[in-house]
């Protein structure tokens, strides 16, 4: 039993998660990240609420910001979850099921192979012990949310990962993306849902996504509905676990009908598919979603910055293709390579309706 | 070089071994693998032996020969190879019972290896060359799995005790083969064998077997990527307890000081309550831990916790399948019933006094008759141990001792758990003293001024008072503070890891860090003294009850952690059983989910490319049992599934639902030693007897579909050498000696489709005691044969089970019940009818009533539940006659007599099995009071009506699983 400085406690713990403390320290994104991963291994199934608390408050006394600190770790979450540590779902009850509530799940551990040789970890293992022996674990890069194996002279990692029971995901279906088309086809089928639900009885306690506020800014998007009109992606609390997304029919401040999201693409999260029909609306009203390039620290790379969250489709896209990296005056941005860039924005302008700031 | 060499030259090294061992160790066996030859040398003996004939003066090479053999043994065979390997030992007669005199002599001569528990008793020759061969290569990876697995759990003394080191590996060795736990059955030497495999001493290695034999078992898992990643990690962890230890300054802990209790809560297996609201109350959950860990001290309840069903005290649900707390993570039970203050919370199906008691100690709920839960910013409720309250926060309160008191900011709320009141309370910011007060009345205590908690990576467990729990990998942290100046701060540490320690605190207010070492796993209490500058009389104190567990090492699969999970009931269930239905599949996900399904059969037991896959139709969650038997009963109807099954050693079935997860279950064939083996051949199936029991002679009899009761003897010499061609009429095969039994059903080869009617005709009995249990013996025989990957197999067997039963029926119940059943079949409605035809008088129909109201009840009690509400029924409304044939048998006679009528209408093949010796005194007790097996009858017709849907008549139900 010692007396220890804060430091001290950074650099002790640190290493504890596996990571360099010369490099990092307990509140860097990648010991968050670790925390949380540790936390869900006990926790698990838990609302997302439970996990951020947890890491929140063994953390607060030791982050030089502890006002920045829980967003930083919500933020890291909300990337773990669409990079696939965890698994954000409400399971079909059946029998005496307790598994209620959209609630957090552990993906159990799995890999993707990316054409370079090198493969993406996922998942979380109860107790977060690593299911990987030394010698491959001595192997893990991690960048941010991001771990990422790479072989050492270009070992055969797929039999490796295989052999030691991780499950194998290939890349189309880590990538699977919806399939293209116009803003106002996608809202259509969302319309039709809404037309024929019957009316929502007392919805207490909602927030939407207030289309009129400035795309630029996210979270200032959000309101209570007070004397607003119309059709808007928003949330409604439930007792327990995360709220609910849903697409809202509202009348002066009233929510009159609803349907609850995932709707028409049940593979995915629902803010998934709520992220998507915002960014539908917002394009449909002519003020669609924004991004903004700018160059890189080497001059192979630029940084791609955004404004909303995007769907985990969109982001393990350019978990692959880029990295994650510091965001500055915008949500969070990627580093991605100067080959690359043309496709992405391509395909982000395709699926999103995105136009650059 | 000859065999009469090697005769000499292995005399010769194994009379130096014998006394080199002894003088070191004392009377501790040699291994025939202990040969110290090299590979050369071995070439070279297997070549002679390859062109000799056995004999009695040359028999020392022939047992390291086999040994040889036993150490690539696979589990699967072992004649075949020898005879493929070994072309002479046919030519001469091929007596295997030679090769166990040679071991018989290596036993008498030099000291030699007996083989012994369950398996060498089965396998009564092959048992001796792989004894001989230590550590075969299946097992070397089983070795090495446990070893990783084991590996935070390693510390010094383990090192210093090789047995103690072998007993936790045979404790940790539940999941392993049971060859492996064999093995493990001797810790010393696996102790040996694992702690030089781990440290690579040579002083230990020199002892029990021979260094170079170890260093070929080490070179072995070298050789593959997987056992040499597990022992290399486990090496490392090793290595680094056994120098990298620190002991903290302190008393010094002794095992013996942390009571048995203590131990048992270290293991980490205290259910805990949650509150969780639910529309306009809140439900009670019981969180159960994963009750793995308790095998690690216990080895011997792996069998319980497997193969037994669990009933949750205060549920209102079925028992939880079985297996459903050693391989899916902690569960949660919703209650519908508080717990009385000294229930168990944990009942299992399977009565067994030593768990009862582990239970009863550490499975309770704590005691009451007060509770407190701190509600967390998510909603659910977590109890606060301590019961210490902090101003500000969020509480629940329940209560056994009826509403509580209202007051300073309490009001009651509902539970959907009876037998329990609950209040909630907002404390506010600040307490006055009337609000202390009140809150002392509650047997509440008000937070000190004193806050520790734990920093840097999160707890296992926090309660935010007083609890925490760690892993022993961790490095613990905490930060105290107080809201008061403060001088210096004390702590004092109890438990294992003992220490104390004075800090001075320059700064008032403050936030000191401390870390509390490398504790090991158990309890420990911090307690922490704060003196103030402005009092120095005046002390703070506060403390943190601390638990460190073992890490639970991860295996593959699934849990209730994750999305995707796949209940499989039994959870390790044989090829066997899969395919004839008596698996239960409940897959739980995400709802519509898309589920992929792949189908793979191997011809060996380990390792071995597959030799058939198939890809099995999408399944959408979720999944229950019901659509899951319709699902594979359609997978089952295709032939070349069929065939595959048929030629399978084991059969792997995986469930993909991408990244929400994925599942695989390998089941293998019973390892038995005396077993059929069916192949397809020019149109007709050929039988063939593989023989490894090393018992008298076998006999062989066979029984046609058309008179299921005639038995036709066979000559066994045709089906062990070269193999039977069975007639196209098919039938039911059974090999048997004084020791064991095995059936086949071998399909009949159908010519017309008229051909697929079957109306068996049994030969006629009389109502006596010896009829009904000659039928008994007969659904016996019928009900354990295999069945072949044919459907018709499996159909045929079906249906003289049914002819039998409808028989059973007719001696003990009667016609008229019968023709009642066939007329149900027919119409369900008319199960009403049966009440009537229990007993004549009123008595019998209320009990009629009475089991149609208890059949919809009991459909979710498990099986002693079932039986103690049925007898209770019987007692109450029917006159039962005395019972001097049953005196004999051991506890509640009128239980015993339930259970054996229960048995009798559900499953009469379990019947031989569990009676032990009184089948004759139940079936004459049935015959002479039939009113009793009516009423049975009724209640398994009134459980199983809806999911049998006029299947009559009703024989071996799923919904009856008797142990």
């Amino acid at each position: 039993m010692r007396q220890l400085t804060k430091s001290e406690v950074h650099e002790i713990q640190t290493k504890a998660l596996g990571l360099d403390p010369l490099a990092l320290d307990l509140t860097s994104v990648e010991c968050i990240a670790g925390a949380l991963r540790r936390t869900a291994g006990i926790l698990c199934p838990c609302s997302p609420k439970m996990l951020v608390n947890t890491v929140a408050q063994a953390l607060q006394h030791l982050a030089e910001n502890p006002s920045g600190l829980r967003e930083t770790i919500d933020s890291t979450l909300t990337a773990m979850v669409a990079y696939g540590d965890l698994v954000e779902c409400q399971v079909a009850q059946t029998g005496e099921s307790t598994r209620s509530g959209v609630l957090l799940y552990a993906t159990p551990p799995s890999f993707v192979v990316r054409r370079d040789g090198s493969s993406f970890l996922l998942g979380v293992t109860p107790d977060n012990t690593l299911p990987l022996p030394e010698t491959l674990a001595k192997c893990i890069e991690y960048t941010n949310h991001v771990r990422r194996l790479v072989p050492t002279d270009g070992e055969n990692v797929r039999s490796q990962l295989k052999q030691f029971g991780l499950f194998e995901l290939t890349m189309d279906q880590w990538l699977k993306a919806p399939s293209s088309m116009a803003p106002e086809a996608y809202i259509r089928g969302f319309d039709e849902a809404l037309k024929a639900v019957t009316s929502a009885g007392a919805v207490s306690d909602i927030r939407i996504l207030d289309p009129s506020k400035p795309v630029r800014y996210y979270l200032g998007r959000w309101s209570e509905p007070r004397s607003h009109t119309g059709r808007f992606v928003g949330r409604r609390p439930q007792l327990y676990g995360a709220d609910l997304w849903c697409y809202f029919e509202i009348e002066k401040g009233e929510a009159r009908k609803l349907v609850d999201l995932p709707l028409l693409e049940l593979r995915w999260r629902a803010s998934d598919e709520a992220w998507r029909l915002q960014a539908a609306l917002d394009a449909q009203r002519g003020n669609p979603q924004r991004y903004r390039i700018r160059p890189g620290s080497s001059g192979n790379t630029f940084i791609l910055d955004l404004f909303s969250p995007v769907p985990l489709w969109m982001q393990r896209r350019w978990d692959y293709v880029g990295q994650p990296v510091l965001s500055t005056g915008c949500l969070f941005s990627y580093a991605i390579p100067k080959a690359a860039l043309e496709e992405e924005i391509v395909f982000a302008k395709d699926k999103l309706w995105l136009q650059e700031l | 070089m000859t065999l009469a060499y090697w005769q000499e030259r292995l005399e010769k090294h194994f009379l130096a071994l014998r006394a080199q061992r002894t003088s070191a160790l004392g009377d501790k066996p040699l291994f025939a693998l202990e040969h110290g030859l090299s590979e050369a040398e071995r070439a070279d003996l297997t070549a002679q032996i390859g062109s000799s004939v056995p004999q009695s003066k040359l028999w020392l090479p022939w047992a390291v020969y086999a040994a040889e053999l036993g150490y690539d043994y696979d589990g699967d065979e072992y004649w075949q190879s020898f005879e493929k390997k070994t072309p002479s030992w046919l030519v001469f007669g091929g007596d295997r019972s030679w090769i166990r005199d040679c071991y018989w002599q290596f036993h008498k001569e030099f000291g030699g290896a007996r083989p012994s528990g369950r398996w060498a008793q089965h396998f009564t020759i092959i048992c001796w060359p792989i004894k001989h061969a230590v550590l075969p290569v299946d097992l070397q990876r089983q070795l090495a799995e446990i070893l990783y697995e084991i590996r935070f759990s390693f510390r010094p003394e383990l090192f210093e005790s090789p047995e103690l080191l072998g007993a936790e590996i045979a404790a940790r060795s539940w999941r392993a083969s049971s060859r492996f736990q064999n093995l493990t059955e001797e810790p010393l030497l696996v102790g040996q064998i694992a702690a030089a495999l781990l440290l690579h001493k040579e002083e230990l290695s020199r002892s029990l077997i021979l260094p170079d034999t170890l260093l070929r078992i080490a070179k072995n898992l070298e050789s593959e990527r997987r056992a040499r990643e597990w022992l290399r990690d486990a090496q490392a962890v090793a290595r680094a307890r056994m120098t990298g230890v620190v002991k903290v300054s302190g008393t010094i802990w002794e095992p013996t000081r942390q009571s048995g209790s203590g131990e048992l809560r270290a293991l980490g297996i205290e259910p805990s309550v949650v509150l969780r609201p639910n529309q306009s109350s809140w439900d009670v959950l019981l969180e159960i831990p994963d009750l793995a860990p308790l095998l690690y001290k216990f080895p011997a309840l792996q069998r319980v916790l497997n193969e037994s069903p669990c009933v949750v005290a205060g549920s209102s649900g079925r028992p939880l399948a079985r297996g459903r707390l050693l391989h899916y993570g902690p569960q949660t039970v919703l209650l519908k019933q508080w717990p009385e203050p000294k229930e168990v919370l944990l009942r299992f199906e399977m009565p067994v006094p030593e768990l009862d008691y582990l239970l009863s100690g550490e499975c309770m709920l704590r005691p009451g008759p007060k509770w407190l839960f701190k509600v967390s910013p998510d909603g659910v409720a977590y109890e606060i141990r301590g019961k210490v309250i902090r101003p500000g926060e969020r509480y629940i309160v329940l209560s056994t001792e009826g509403p509580l008191e209202l007051g300073h900011g309490t009001r009651n709320i509902s539970l959907g758990c009876e037998g329990v009141s609950a209040a909630y309370m907002e404390v506010p910011a600040s307490l006055d003293e009337e609000g202390l007060q009140y809150l002392k009345e509650l047997g509440l205590c008000p937070a000190t001024g004193v806050h520790i908690q734990p920093v840097g990576i999160p707890p296992v467990k926090w309660d935010g008072e007083g609890h925490v729990e760690w892993l022993s990998t961790d490095r613990p942290c905490v930060s105290v503070s107080s809201n008061r100046p403060v001088s210096a701060i004390c702590l004092n540490l109890e438990g294992p890891d003992a220490a104390t320690t004075e800090i001075p605190v320059a700064t008032a207010g403050e936030m000191v860090f401390m870390e509390l070492g490398e504790l090991r796993r158990g309890s420990h209490r911090l307690h922490v003294l704060v003196l103030s500058p402005d009092a120095p009389d005046q002390l703070l104190s506060g403390y943190v009850d601390i638990s460190i567990r073992d890490p639970r090492p991860w295996t593959k699969g699934l849990t209730d952690q994750n999305p995707l999970i796949v209940i499989v009931d039994p959870p390790n269930p044989t090829i066997e059983q899969l395919w004839s239905g008596r698996v239960s599949f409940e897959l739980q996900g995400p709802s519509a989910r898309q589920v992929s399904g792949q189908l793979s059969f191997f011809q060996k037991r380990i390792g071995a490319a597959s030799t058939f896959i198939r890809q099995l139709p999408v399944l959408l969650l979720p999944v229950d049992p019901a659509t899951w038997r319709s699902y594979f009963s359609k997978i089952q109807q295709n032939e070349a599934i069929q065939n595959a099954y048929d030629n399978a050693a084991r059969c792997e079935l995986t469930f993909n639902a991408g990244e929400i997860g994925q599942f695989s279950l390998v089941c293998e064939r019973e390892s038995i030693p005396l077993r059929w083996m069916l192949r397809w051949e020019n149109h007709g199936y050929v039988l063939q007897l593989q023989d490894d029991t090393g018992g008298p002679t076998v006999t062989t009899v066979a029984y046609d579909f058309m008179k299921p009761d005639l038995p036709v003897p066979m000559n066994s010499t045709d089906f062990i050498q070269t193999g039977f061609r069975v007639g196209p009429q098919g039938g039911l095969y059974v090999a048997k000696n004084s020791q064991y039994r095995s059936g086949v059903v071998v399909p009949p080869v159908l010519r017309s489709l008229t051909e697929l009617r079957l109306e068996p005709e049994l030969a006629k009995r009389s109502r006596s005691g010896d009829a009904v249990c000659d039928l008994l013996s007969l659904m016996e025989l019928w009900s354990d044969a295999r069945v072949t990957g044919n459907l018709l197999s499996m159909e045929r067997q079906k249906n003289i089970l049914e002819c039998m039963m409808d028989e059973l029926l007719q001696l003990v119940c009667g016609g008229d019940w019968v023709a009642l059943e066939k007329e149900h079949a027919r119409n369900p409605d008319e199960i009403v009818q049966f009440k009537s035809l229990i007993m004549r008088g009123p008595s019998g129909i209320s009990l009629g009533a009475a089991l149609f109201l208890k059949g919809n009840e009991i459909v979710n009690k498990s099986m002693s539940e079932r039986v103690k509400d049925f007898s209770r029924l019987v007692n109450n409304y029917l006159t039962l006659p005395t019972s001097p044939e049953l005196r004999d048998v051991a506890g509640d006679r009128l239980e015993w007599m339930a259970e054996f009528a229960l048995r009798f209408v559900t499953w009469p093949s379990t019947l031989p099995g569990w009676s032990t010796g009184h089948i004759s005194k139940g079936s004459e007790y049935l015959l002479k009071s039939p009113s009793v097996a009516r009423a049975a009858r009724l209640l398994a017709l009134s459980v199983s009506f809806p999911i049998s849907g006029g299947h009559s008549p009703l024989v071996n139900p799923i919904d009856w699983a008797w142990q």
